[in-house]
C-alpha cells in the first residue's frame, strides 16, 4: 500500500498543487483541488484492491445529493460523465480500479467526475414547483367547484391524457403552467388540448405561475391562447369566479 | 428561495409527524424521512443520510416544499475537508471551512458552511434533536435508528 506522504507528492507533481490526505486504517483520502459547484472541496478515497487500487468518493457525491434531485434521472446522468472521465459510477459510488502507475491520474479522473455529478442538482431537481403550483391553482378552484386532479381523458388520437385540473361541471379543464420546465410543460399542454378538442365540447384553460416574475411566460402565453384560454395567476381574482361558476 | 423565507420557515414553531422512516438506496445509503408540519399543515420534510461504509458519516437536511432550508453534515474527525464560503458572506460565515460537523444554509442560492459546536461525541439520536432544535421543530417520538450499523474506522 502507498503512504499517504507519497500519494499526495505524486497527485500534488501531477497537479502542481498542494493536496492533503489523512489515513483511516488502510484507506487513504485525499482532498483534491476539484470542487463542487457549490464549493465543496471533491475527497477521494484510495484502498489496496488486488494488485492495485481502488480509487473511489465512497458514495458522498450522491450522499449529498440526496433528497435534492431525482434519483432515477441521477443514476443514467452520472453514469454517462462518468464514463466521460473514464470511471464509473455504481451502486451510487464513483470509482476506478488502477495501477499503482495510474494512480494518481485515476485519483484526478474520480475528483473530476464527482464533481461534475454534484452538478447534477442544476439539472435534475424534481421539477416540484409546477406540482406546486397545481395544488394552489385547484385548492382555490375547490372553494366553489368540484375538482378532480389527474382525470384521465382520451384524445381523437387515443392516446389517454392526464389532466391536472378537471371541473367536471363544466368539462373544464385546467393546466397550471409554471416552474423550470415551463415552456416544455406548455408544449404538452398544446398537444394535450389540441388531441382533447377533437373529442368532446371541453373548455380549455391553461393557468401561468408569475408569481415569482409578473410578465414571464410570454412564449408559452401566446403558444397557448391558440388551443385555449390563457390566464394569470396574479390576475386571479378577476378571472377565479368566473371559471368556478361557468361563465 | 429567498434568505428573509428561509429565516422565517426555520424560526416558524414546527412539528414532525410520524416516524423517521428508513430506506435502503445504493452503496449501503440509508435515508430516514418525516413530514414536518406547522399548525397541521405539511411544509416541509426531513432527511437523515447514513452512509453506512462510513464512520460517523452523517447528513441531516430540511427542506421546505422542494427548497433546501438547513443542513448538518458529521464526518469523522481528522478526515480532509474544505468548503469556501464565496462572497458576499454574512457574519459567522468564514472563508474557508474546515471543520467535520457543520452547518449549510443557503443565500441567494449560494450554499454556505460554518461550523457546529459541542457534538463531537453526540450519538445519531443527539444529533438528530440537536439538528431539530436549531431549526425549532419538536422532534416528538419520530426519531427511530438507522437499520444497518455503521463501519468503524481506527486511526
Amino acid at each position: 500500500m502507498i503512504s499517504a506522504t507519497e500519494l499526495a507528492q505524486r497527485v500534488s507533481r501531477l497537479l502542481d498543487a498542494e493536496v492533503e490526505t489523512a489515513t483511516f486504517d488502510d484507506r487513504i483520502s485525499l482532498l483534491t483541488p476539484a470542487e463542487y459547484p457549490d464549493g465543496g472541496g471533491v475527497v477521494v478515497f484510495v484502498e489496496p484492491y488486488g494488485n492495485g487500487f481502488l480509487v473511489s468518493d465512497r458514495g458522498t457525491t450522491e450522499a449529498s445529493l440526496v433528497g435534492y434531485v431525482n434519483e432515477r434521472r441521477l443514476s443514467e446522468s452520472a453514469a454517462n460523465l462518468a464514463h466521460r472521465f473514464g470511471v464509473r459510477f455504481e451502486q451510487g459510488r464513483v470509482e476506478a480500479t488502477c495501477t499503482n502507475d495510474e494512480l494518481e491520474e485515476t485519483c484526478w479522473r474520480v475528483a473530476l467526475a464527482a464533481a461534475a455529478i454534484g452538478a447534477a442538482d442544476a439539472f435534475l431537481r424534481p421539477p416540484r414547483s409546477e406540482n406546486t403550483f397545481a395544488r394552489l391553482v385547484a385548492d382555490a378552484l375547490s372553494e366553489g367547484a368540484r375538482v378532480e386532479r389527474n382525470r384521465r381523458l382520451s384524445g381523437a388520437s387515443g392516446h389517454e391524457h392526464r389532466v391536472s385540473i378537471f371541473l367536471p361541471k363544466t368539462h373544464t379543464i385546467i393546466e397550471p403552467i409554471g416552474g423550470e420546465e415551463a415552456w416544455r410543460t406548455a408544449r404538452l399542454v398544446y398537444a394535450e388540448f389540441g388531441d382533447l378538442s377533437q373529442v368532446n365540447g371541453y373548455r380549455f384553460h391553461a393557468v401561468l405561475d408569475d408569481r415569482s416574475e409578473p410578465g414571464r411566460l410570454e412564449d408559452e402565453e401566446r403558444l397557448l391562447v391558440q388551443k385555449g384560454q390563457v390566464a394569470r395567476w396574479s390576475d386571479h381574482g378577476r378571472w377565479l369566479a368566473g371559471l368556478v361558476s361557468g361563465n | 428561495m429567498d434568505d428573509t423565507l428561509v429565516a422565517l420557515f426555520l424560526s416558524a414553531p414546527k412539528e414532525l409527524a410520524g416516524d423517521l422512516r428508513w430506506s435502503e438506496y445504493p452503496n449501503r445509503t440509508q435515508v430516514g424521512v418525516a413530514v414536518v408540519t406547522s399548525d397541521a399543515v405539511a411544509v416541509g420534510q426531513t432527511l437523515a443520510v447514513v452512509l453506512a461504509v462510513r464512520e460517523r458519516r452523517w447528513a441531516f437536511k430540511l427542506k421546505a416544499g422542494a427548497h433546501r432550508a438547513l443542513e448538518w453534515n458529521l464526518i469523522p474527525e481528522g478526515e480532509v475537508r474544505r468548503h469556501f464560503n464565496r462572497c458576499p458572506r454574512p457574519p459567522g460565515f468564514p472563508v474557508e471551512d474546515r471543520s467535520p460537523i457543520h452547518e449549510h444554509v443557503w443565500i441567494d442560492g449560494r450554499k454556505l458552511s460554518c461550523p457546529v459546536e459541542g457534538l463531537a461525541l453526540s450519538s445519531h439520536r443527539e444529533v438528530f434533536h440537536a439538528f431539530c432544535k436549531r431549526a425549532n421543530i419538536d422532534p416528538k417520538d419520530a426519531y427511530t435508528q438507522p437499520t444497518e450499523t455503521q463501519l468503524t474506522l481506527r486511526r
